[in-house]
């Protein structure tokens, strides 16, 4: 039952929408849009969740280096792109992401440390890109970027959770399996979708 | 005032982690420092480097928590001065007295302490996880002032 009720918890921390009573009035890009925006990208979303899941299973130090790493190489990455840097195939990148994150899952990986914060170092700096292209001019950046900060920390320990709970159960590793696979084939699918395009 | 909340919160992260020692007296280092900055002035014409320099200060603050799980007692003495003495001289610079959010923020570290000494490897994480938003935004909120945001592109969503 508390399993099942901190499970509940996490669904509904991670797919939880603001309310917007009064939507025409107010000016977009603040904190709540960026706070909003990673739970209505599913390519952003998984990638962030399954950061948490991978440091989940390497455990000390990396369970708390990686969801840390993440944010802060997506604010360079973001800063990169609003310094106008030009960085090619960053959608790509990302789709590669969820491709390796859900294979390093499924895999149950267990890299060194110095290697797995390169790859989430990498992986982080074309999400906050692709984010830094859209901030929009008429917010307040700082909050919109706060916001999102927030929302990645957030999803991240989802992931951290997801994986606990997958730690717990009768068959950790069946877990793992499924849940990387899953990650990796949606990061198939927009893989697909980017080269295609 | 976002910069100051923001180093004001990495320094009281960082000194909850300082192990058995006591946490007072790094406070009282924190608040010494900033009281002497506050004393002599910050000239509007530095505004910005002092905003500038606070980012930084936070970003390394919060990065040091990450350094090793207790700090040196000469590297909490550093992040003490350091943190009091930036705040003190961002809270020269603020048209508004926000210096109760440094201080409420700074005070974290008694809590943070406790938290610390439950040796309870899961609340350690998330203290540490915490420091790396911080020092995310920190980036984000020393950099972005300096440039232009791109404007209303379409999103990748779209």
């Amino acid at each position: 039952m508390r399993k099942f009720i901190i499970a509940a918890l996490l669904i509904a921390v991670t797919f939880a929408e603001p309310a917007f009573a009064h939507e025409g009035n107010i000016v977009r890009g603040g904190f709540i849009a960026g706070f909003s925006h990673p739970f209505f990208g599913l390519d952003h979303m998984l990638a962030m969740i399954a950061v948490g899941i991978w440091g989940g299973i390497l455990g000390r130090p990396l369970i708390y280096l990686l969801p840390s790493v993440f944010p802060v190489m997506m604010a360079v990455g973001g800063v990169i792109a609003m310094a106008g840097i030009v960085i090619p195939f960053t959608e790509v990148g990302i789709a590669l992401s969820l491709v390796t994150l859900g294979g390093l899952i499924a895999a149950e990986r267990k890299l060194p440390v110095v290697a797995a914060i390169i790859i989430i170092g990498v992986f982080a700096i074309c999400h906050g890109f692709a984010h830094g292209t859209e901030l929009p001019l008429a917010a307040d950046p700082v909050a919109y970027s706060s916001g999102f900060v927030m929302a990645t920390g957030l999803l991240h320990i989802a992931g951290i959770g997801i994986g606990w709970l997958g730690a717990q159960s009768r068959s950790p590793a069946l877990v793992s399996r499924i849940s990387g696979a899953l990650i990796a084939l949606a990061g198939l699918y927009f893989l697909v979708g980017q080269v295609s395009a | 005032m976002i910069p100051l909340a923001l180093l004001a919160a990495s320094t009281g992260l960082a000194l909850s982690f300082v192990g058995e020692r006591r946490v007072g007296i790094y406070l009282l280092i924190f608040f010494g420092a900033a009281l002497a900055a506050i004393a002599v002035g910050t000239p509007p014409i530095l505004a910005d480097r002092v905003t500038i320099g606070v980012g930084v200060s936070a970003f390394v603050t919060a990065c040091a928590v990450h350094w090793q799980w207790r700090p040196s007692h000469a590297l909490a003495v550093a992040l003490a001065f350091n943190g009091g003495l930036w705040c003190g001289m961002m809270r020269g610079t603020l048209v508004m007295p926000y210096e109760c959010v440094a201080v409420v923020l700074v005070l974290l570290a008694i809590p943070g302490r406790k938290i610390v000494a439950l040796e309870r490897p899961a609340a350690q994480v998330a203290l540490k996880i915490i420091a790396g938003w911080i020092a995310a935004v920190a980036i984000l909120t020393t950099a972005l002032p300096l440039m232009l945001t791109p404007g209303n592109v379409m999103d990748h969503k779209e």
